[in-house]
């Protein structure tokens, strides 16, 4: 795999402001991300994984400057984003993009699915007449599967695979570099997830696209990444490969993720160990001191309360920021 | 997929052709469009539609019941009540239609405005938005009356300014609803700027709302004008006017209640025309909706 670096993430932090009440209470403030670091490799798949309220979708849509970082920095293809006005950035736009997880919201209602995917070309100027438009659209249509001569149609008229194939038509509009799928097929069934799934990696061989796929479905990542990040209360935990993460999970919240997988094979299923999380994820505003899993961790020490552990290298690129695991102290 | 049709997609059947097809495929679309020409002939052509000349009075001839001769009777001072209606289709429609385009147009900038760039220029645009409403709108009216006189001119700038802020109003509430949506962040994803974001994406999916009130607004822009005539500050008689009508025969409307009763008939079955087209066309202009019987 081609090693270059498309997008350099350090310690981005994304924090929310909530709204002071009525009575004047204090705002709070929402660690929705908090010291994400990451390097994303041209070409390369990285699975984004965690609860819901993890801060998954925040960091996708920040990496891409549809928020305003609060702190760290974002550089991508060597350009530092992080601050850069919004008139520039919409150069770059065309080349990171980003596909909706609700394929009913994200397509204008009033205009045709035709328009819509074409609508990238018109703002990036990148046809120069009507003729080579409508030409690159029916390439588009062809690309995920979808008859050009639907174009014509709304959105209303298409189920929800066809107009997630819409979206991810659009969002290859602009010949991307990269591009975030967030939740991309979780609005799908099951059986035309796979065949979204499936098509998604055909078109990543096709055009050498660099993809960050976030959701909260495991297996779903499993089958599509290469490289998985494991998000927990806005940090990142665990990075490691794929299969090495499947086959080893060092940090104890990926241990206890992996269990709530099923297994289809009943014998198996119950020979596997299994780790219980107790509660629920904690709040984003008022997050525990110290590592942000030791309230919910069965094997939590002081340490665990007043610090948080830091993402350290365990061998074969195996990232964990956990010190139970660190420290060997995790059964296997 | 394998027999896939060779031909290159179509992709612009015109939008507006579309609207059209539909448009027409509704009957009662067509009956409120026909009225509203009908209308709109009458005005233009009132000079040859009018069995009469609406000024002339014929003072042996006062309040006279319907007759062949005159079909909808005459008027306390003998005028013809036909031709009287005929000619004031002319006020009701330039007020109906241009005061409440003058209100749309403004209304419609400054609530997408205020909606889409909501820290400094909305606030500044919403503040002079209650301004503007907290004039009432007879007393602005005088006010225009005062500086450049009363007519037709100035009741139209009267009434379309005291509209403007509802529709300010109206726009930016749905506005900041549709601004929410996926497809509008998708929009500024893939680097849209800021001009075709709000007209070519929001301000089509306000459309719903904004044509219900514009032929809302419509009725009661031509009942405005009556009553800024009633007080003398709007079409000054004896030019006719469909409200001036109404308010004159309401002094014999015991005993002649024709007077009355007809330039109510025109100015209803004007508004409800407005009404039924605007129906239409917000569905026609609706893509999911478009096509339903």
């Amino acid at each position: 795999m081609d090693q270059q670096i498309i997008m350099k993430i350090d310690d981005l932090r994304m924090y929310f402001n909530t709204n002071g009440g009525v009575f004047g209470n204090k705002r709070k403030i929402v660690h929705a991300v908090d010291d994400v670091s990451l390097s994303i490799m041209e070409g390369e798949t990285i699975g984004i994984v965690g609860e819901s309220g993890c801060g998954k979708t925040t960091f996708g849509r920040a990496i891409l400057r549809l928020y305003k970082p609060t702190g760290g920095s974002i550089e991508f293809m060597g350009q530092n984003i992080t601050d850069m006005p919004e008139r520039k950035l919409r150069q770059l736009r065309s080349k990171m993009v980003y596909v909706f997880q609700d394929p009913y919201e994200s397509l204008d209602p009033r205009k045709t699915v035709g328009s819509t995917v074409g609508e990238p070309l018109i703002i990036n100027h990148l046809v120069r007449n009507k003729k080579e438009y409508e030409k690159r659209i029916a390439e588009l249509f062809e690309i995920v599967n979808l008859d050009p001569s639907m174009a014509n149609r709304y959105p209303h008229e298409f189920s929800g695979g066809q107009r997630q194939r819409v979206a991810i038509a659009r969002s290859l509009a602009s010949d991307p570099k990269l591009i975030v799928f967030d939740e991309a097929v979780s609005a799908l069934d099951v059986s035309l997830q796979a065949r979204i799934v499936n098509l998604l990696a055909d078109i990543k061989e096709r055009l050498k696209i660099t993809y960050i796929f976030i959701s909260h479905d495991l297996s779903v990542v499993k089958h599509i990444s290469d490289r998985i990040a494991v998000f927990y209360l806005g940090r990142v935990v665990e990075l490691s490969e794929a299969d090495e993460l499947y086959k080893n999970p060092l940090h104890p919240y990926t241990k206890a993720l992996l269990t709530a997988v099923p297994i289809p094979d009943p014998f198996l299923e119950d020979k596997r160990d299994v780790i219980f999380m107790d509660g629920e994820i904690p709040s984003p505003i008022n997050p525990p001191k110290g590592c942000p899993f030791h309230p919910r961790c069965p094997f939590a020490t002081d340490i665990c309360r007043t610090d948080a552990p830091q993402l350290v290298d365990m061998g074969h690129q195996h990232l964990v920021a956990c010190y139970a695991s660190q420290e060997g102290r995790l059964p296997k | 997929m394998a027999n896939r049709n060779k031909k290159q997609p179509i992709l612009h059947i015109s939008e507006s052709r579309r609207v059209f097809k539909a448009l027409f495929k509704r009957k009662i679309a067509v009956i409120s469009a026909a009225v509203i020409l009908l209308t709109i002939i009458c005005a233009v052509f009132a000079k040859w539609v009018a069995p009469y000349d609406p000024y002339t009075m014929d003072l042996t001839n006062i309040k006279a019941v319907p007759s062949w001769e005159h079909l909808l009777g005459t008027d306390a001072l003998g005028r013809d009540v036909l031709s009287r209606i005929i000619y004031g289709s002319q006020s009701a429609l330039v007020v109906a239609i241009v005061s409440v385009l003058i209100a749309a147009i403004s209304g419609i900038i400054l609530g997408l405005l205020a909606g889409y760039f909501t820290k400094v220029v909305g606030v500044i645009i919403m503040r002079f938005v209650d301004t503007l409403q907290s004039i009432p709108m007879t007393v602005l009216a005088l006010a225009i009356a005062g500086l450049s006189g009363g007519g037709l001119v100035n009741i139209v700038i009267a009434i379309g300014v005291s509209l403007t802020s509802l529709y300010a109003r109206v726009m930016r509430g749905q506005v900041l609803k549709v601004k929410q949506s996926d497809y509008i962040l998708a929009e500024k994803m893939h680097g849209a700027g800021n001009f075709r974001i709000m007209f070519l994406h929001i301000l089509p999916n306000c459309i719903p709302v904004l044509i219900v009130t514009i032929t809302m607004q419509m009725g009661s822009a031509i009942l405005m004008e009556a009553g800024l005539s009633f007080l003398g500050i709007g079409i000054t008689p004896p030019t006719p006017s469909w409200g001036s009508m109404v308010q004159d025969g309401a002094a014999v409307l015991t005993t002649r209640p024709l007077l009355t009763i007809a330039p109510g008939i025109a100015i209803f079955i004007l508004v409800y025309a407005f009404n039924t087209f605007g129906d239409a066309l917000r569905d026609a202009l609706d893509p999911r909706i478009r096509n339903r019987k």
